[in-house]
């Protein structure tokens, strides 16, 4: 971190956090369960078995999954819902994100700042995101404190307001959000490299959405996406920490399982064809400094080259994580020893996260003063094309491996972060894809990685995006 | 599966302080349920301490750390690393300088090694440096077009007189990062990171007495006696509204932050002020702005506000990001809340809530090897003690409603401040 990161922080941008609470209600549903109890290797150790798991779906359609940590009295409990920017079209681009927005406004349960208050004096830290495939909302909290979230958690799928007057003040606070969002000279180009690379699946436009969706969107508009996405079938509830597994089931059971099922979820139906040629954008925009992205149509978690390509990204220059605060070093990569030490860029990254229909794999830079964009892009070009055309040796294999493998192990550590793999494996994949993270990538081959590359890291196949700055420069009133 | 619970508090009893020499000391605590260590070597000197024509030394030294050994070039330090799945970083604050590496706990002696290269015998080779110098360069053009940044860097301009350390951005000037040489980071290395007092953090899967002697036999000669830390100057009061505008084109948003010079970590006010910020900006969402602002007006997606207090006098900023044309109405309604804090008492209710959330956020904070490394540092920099975490509630509530609005009165209820607003035309 720079000192000028150290210094920024105080003013980082942070989700907005809120959380709940909700009505018993004395209905226990059957439920079916399992209960694993796994054991990991990682770097030839064996590793602590993991904690025992217990997920339970409940009549209604909720999945629910238990695992019990006990080294921290901290409980963390998670609410996912199968829904984001994935399930937009026009004219309702950013639904999804704007209803997570409202999912923390008061409600008869929890009235005025009720909600907020009550986990910030209980000393937790909640929050809630929206992405391509999910919205979810969280908090992690002391021991003891955790009933509070289960019922935040219950009223906000049974219970939520959509006030018009609420939505009106919220379409100005998103905006804004959209705002300082155009700030950034790398978002603005991502979006339309995204935009480039999906001309049909809604992977294509930003969660944040389109200015003018989020100048006409109505009250309805976002009520009926709620009402159709917020159903217990669609939704995961997550509780890793110091708790009890059957207490916990048998309180969720009591708060959610009255809540109806709601009718079956429409499938997004969108599907990308084939990329048949090279695509660029350009974007123009003010300052002095120049950004690159080349983004390249990856598989989806499902798909068994999912793992491959991500040892094949760490090689190229990230390990692969999607944990919080988890990114490790990755300054021996082949991109890091080609653009940085060859002093063509300040920083590169490869990011290739699990998505439930194929998504990106985005490799973006920051062009050194002085250094052409066809430069750079000319030092990436000669890295890709030779993962496609050599094998690569056996020692650098085993060293992206265990990167990969040490970013999901030391990037879970923490319960909240625990949480989120779980949550997130079962929303986009599945558990069984999370269980057999390590041993898919103990099991990538040199030949895996020249497929792979060959199949997605071609040309043809990609959208090569340019941030050309005006050179325009500030001054004072 | 139950295991005891034995992170429920960072007690005095379970933080190992070992004194190594003058000026060094090693800080340990055992984890033995974790998988991981981490480690953390701070020294105390940091950006405040760059001379003028030269700032961005700290920064580029903590770099350069990273950039080759006298035994081992960065490409193998790289491999060396990252073979075993580790991390190690060096950076730099105001007021220190260090290396941070988590891995396994296998690789803990390994780690140590490399540790050991990059800290007491860095080459600093002149073709790494130049593209060093190039990436913070790169760095000031994207902050000069940065509406945050700028705003941060104006404002500190602002709130400090011209000599003090805090006036200045710690990434510096393009003149003063150019002027950087060689020659510059070995003196920095020699005088400061090799003669200003450390710390060393271990935690996690460890044995004490182990990595006491490591410690010892690795980094040999560099855990040598130590001068004190510089002291870093107080800071006056501003004698006037301090105002800048500054437009960067092609921005949609606006920045702003009202700023004035807060009290030291170790000052007697600091928690009564550390309450009275959490009620104007961090309780909840965002506190009293974040309700104003936000959540009753539509005006902004964040705003809030932030005690930087360390080893110095930092920054007590109120900051929003917002509309171009809703500026002025902003700082009005932000300036309301700031005077609201300094004439009239929290209630009682909020000061439970206050406390409450302090005292209750403890086990997230410690949930973590990185978190209890974090506080330990604290502890040690700032003299809290090694009890200070037992002893952290009962202090919050010894605070009272009149303490906290006080200190807002001398701090944020004072008619002058400034105000740096960075972002396009109105």
């Amino acid at each position: 971190m720079s000192a000028s990161e150290i210094w920024d922080r105080s003013l980082g941008l942070r989700r907005m956090p809120r959380t709940v609470e909700v009505v018993a209600a004395r209905w226990f549903p059957r439920v079916t369960s399992l209960t694993t109890d796994m054991d990991t290797k990682f770097g030839g150790v064996d590793l602590p078995s993991s904690p025992p798991r217990t997920v339970t779906t409940l009549e209604n359609g909720l999945t629910v999954i238990v695992e019990e940590v006990h080294y921290a009295p901290v409980v963390s409990g998670w609410a996912w819902y199968r829904v984001g920017s994935r399930n937009e079209v026009s004219g309702i681009t950013g639904a999804s994100h704007w209803v997570e927005h409202l999912l923390f406004k008061p409600t008869k349960q929890f009235p005025d700042d009720s909600r907020d208050r009550q986990v910030a004096c209980a000393g937790g830290v909640a929050n809630g995101f929206t992405w391509l495939d999910e919205t979810t909302y969280y908090a992690t909290v002391p021991k003891g404190d955790e009933d509070l979230l289960f019922r935040i958690e219950a009223d906000r799928l049974a219970n939520s307001v959509f006030d018009p007057e609420v939505i009106e003040t919220e379409r100005t606070v998103i905006i804004s959000e959209r705002q300082g969002g155009e700030n950034q000279p790398t978002l603005l180009l991502s979006e339309e490299v995204s935009a480039a690379a999906f001309r049909v699946h809604s992977y294509g436009h930003d969660t944040i959405g389109h200015l003018c969706d989020l100048e006409t969107m109505t009250p309805d508009d976002l009520l009926s996406h709620y009402n159709r996405y917020y159903v217990p079938g669609n939704a995961t509830i997550v509780v890793v920490g110091d708790c009890e597994a059957k207490q916990v089931l048998g309180r969720i059971t009591e708060l959610f399982g009255q809540i109806l099922a709601g009718d079956p979820i429409p499938e997004a139906r969108c599907v990308e064809p084939p990329q048949r040629g090279e695509r660029r954008v350009v974007v123009n925009g003010d300052g002095a400094t120049s950004y690159l992205q080349i983004a390249y149509h990856g598989p989806k978690a499902s798909d068994p080259d999912f793992f491959p390509t991500a040892v094949a990204c760490t090689l190229l220059g990230d390990a692969g994580s999607f944990m919080f605060d988890s990114r490790p070093n990755s300054r021996s990569s082949r991109l890091w020893k080609a653009l940085v030490d060859g002093g063509l860029t300040a920083d590169v990254s490869v990011s290739f996260e699990p998505t439930i229909d194929p998504g990106l794999i985005v490799i973006g830079t920051t062009a050194l003063p002085q250094v052409s964009l066809e430069a750079v892009e000319q030092s990436v070009d000669d890295i890709v094309h030779d993962m496609c055309e050599s094998v690569v040796p056996a020692a650098e294999l085993e060293k992206a491996k265990k990167q990969s493998r040490a970013a999901l192990v030391l990037g879970s550590e923490t319960i909240t972060n625990r949480a989120l793999a779980l949550g997130m494996a079962a929303t986009v994949a599945s558990l069984e894809w999370l269980d057999g993270y390590d041993r898919a990538i103990s099991a990538v081959t040199t030949e895996d990685i020249r497929r792979v590359a060959n199949r997605y890291l071609i040309d043809d196949n990609r959208v090569v995006g340019q941030y050309r700055p005006t050179g325009a420069t500030g001054g004072r009133e | 599966m139950t295991l005891p619970d034995r992170s429920a508090v960072l007690s005095a009893e379970s933080i190992d302080r070992r004194v190594l020499e003058e000026g060094v000391v090693l800080l340990m605590r055992r984890h033995p349920h974790s998988r991981s260590v981490v480690v953390g070597i701070s020294v105390a000197s940091g950006a405040a301490d760059d001379p003028d024509d030269r700032l961005g030394l700290a920064e580029c030294t903590a770099e350069m750390l990273m950039r080759g050994s006298e035994k081992m070039s960065a490409d193998v330090l790289n491999e060396e690393v990252e073979s075993v799945g580790a991390s190690l970083g060096a950076a730099s604050g105001l007021h220190t300088t260090g290396l941070t590496a988590t891995c396994l706990a296998e690789d803990f002696s390994h780690l140590l090694d490399l540790i050991e290269q990059t800290l007491t015998e860095p080459k600093f080779p002149d073709s790494e440096l130049e593209k060093v110098k190039s990436e913070m360069l790169t760095g000031l053009f994207e902050r000069d077009h940065d509406t945050r940044q700028t705003a941060v860097m104006q404002v500190h301009r602002l709130a400090y007189p011209t000599d003090h350390p805090y006036s200045r951005p710690p990434d510096g000037f393009f003149d003063t990062v150019e002027a950087i040489t060689r020659d510059d980071l070995v003196a920095h290395h020699s005088e400061h990171l090799c003669r200003r007092p450390v710390i060393v953090t271990v935690v996690g899967a460890i044995e004490p007495d182990e990595v006491e002697a490591q410690v010892r036999t690795t980094l040999g000669s560099w855990v040598a006696a130590r001068l004190s830390a510089q002291n870093t100057p107080d800071a006056p009061p501003l004698s006037e509204v301090a105002t800048e505008r500054l437009v960067i084109p092609g921005k949609t948003q606006s920045d702003l932050i009202i700023g004035v010079p807060g009290p030291r970590r170790g000052d007697d006010d600091y928690l009564a002020a550390r309450i009275g910020n959490l009620a104007l900006g961090g309780f909840g969402l965002m506190g009293r702005l974040g309700k104003v602002v936000r959540e009753e007006h539509g005006l902004a997606y964040y705003a809030s506000s932030a005690l930087n207090g360390g080893a110095g006098p930092g920054l007590w900023m109120v900051y929003a990001g917002v509309d171009p044309n809703s500026v002025d109405q902003v700082v009005g309604l932000c300036r309301s809340e700031m005077q609201r804090l300094a004439s009239e008492p929290l209630s009682g209710e909020e000061m439970d809530d206050c406390a409450s959330n302090f005292t209750g956020s403890l086990p997230m904070q410690l949930e973590s090897n990185g978190g209890v490394a974090q506080t330990l540092g604290d502890m040690e920099w700032y003299g809290l003690g090694l009890d200070y975490v037992e002893r952290y509630p009962s202090l919050i509530r010894s605070i009272t409603a009149d303490q906290v609005m006080e200190t807002a009165m001398r701090y944020l209820g004072q008619p002058n401040y400034a105000l740096a607003i960075a972002g396009p035309n109105a």
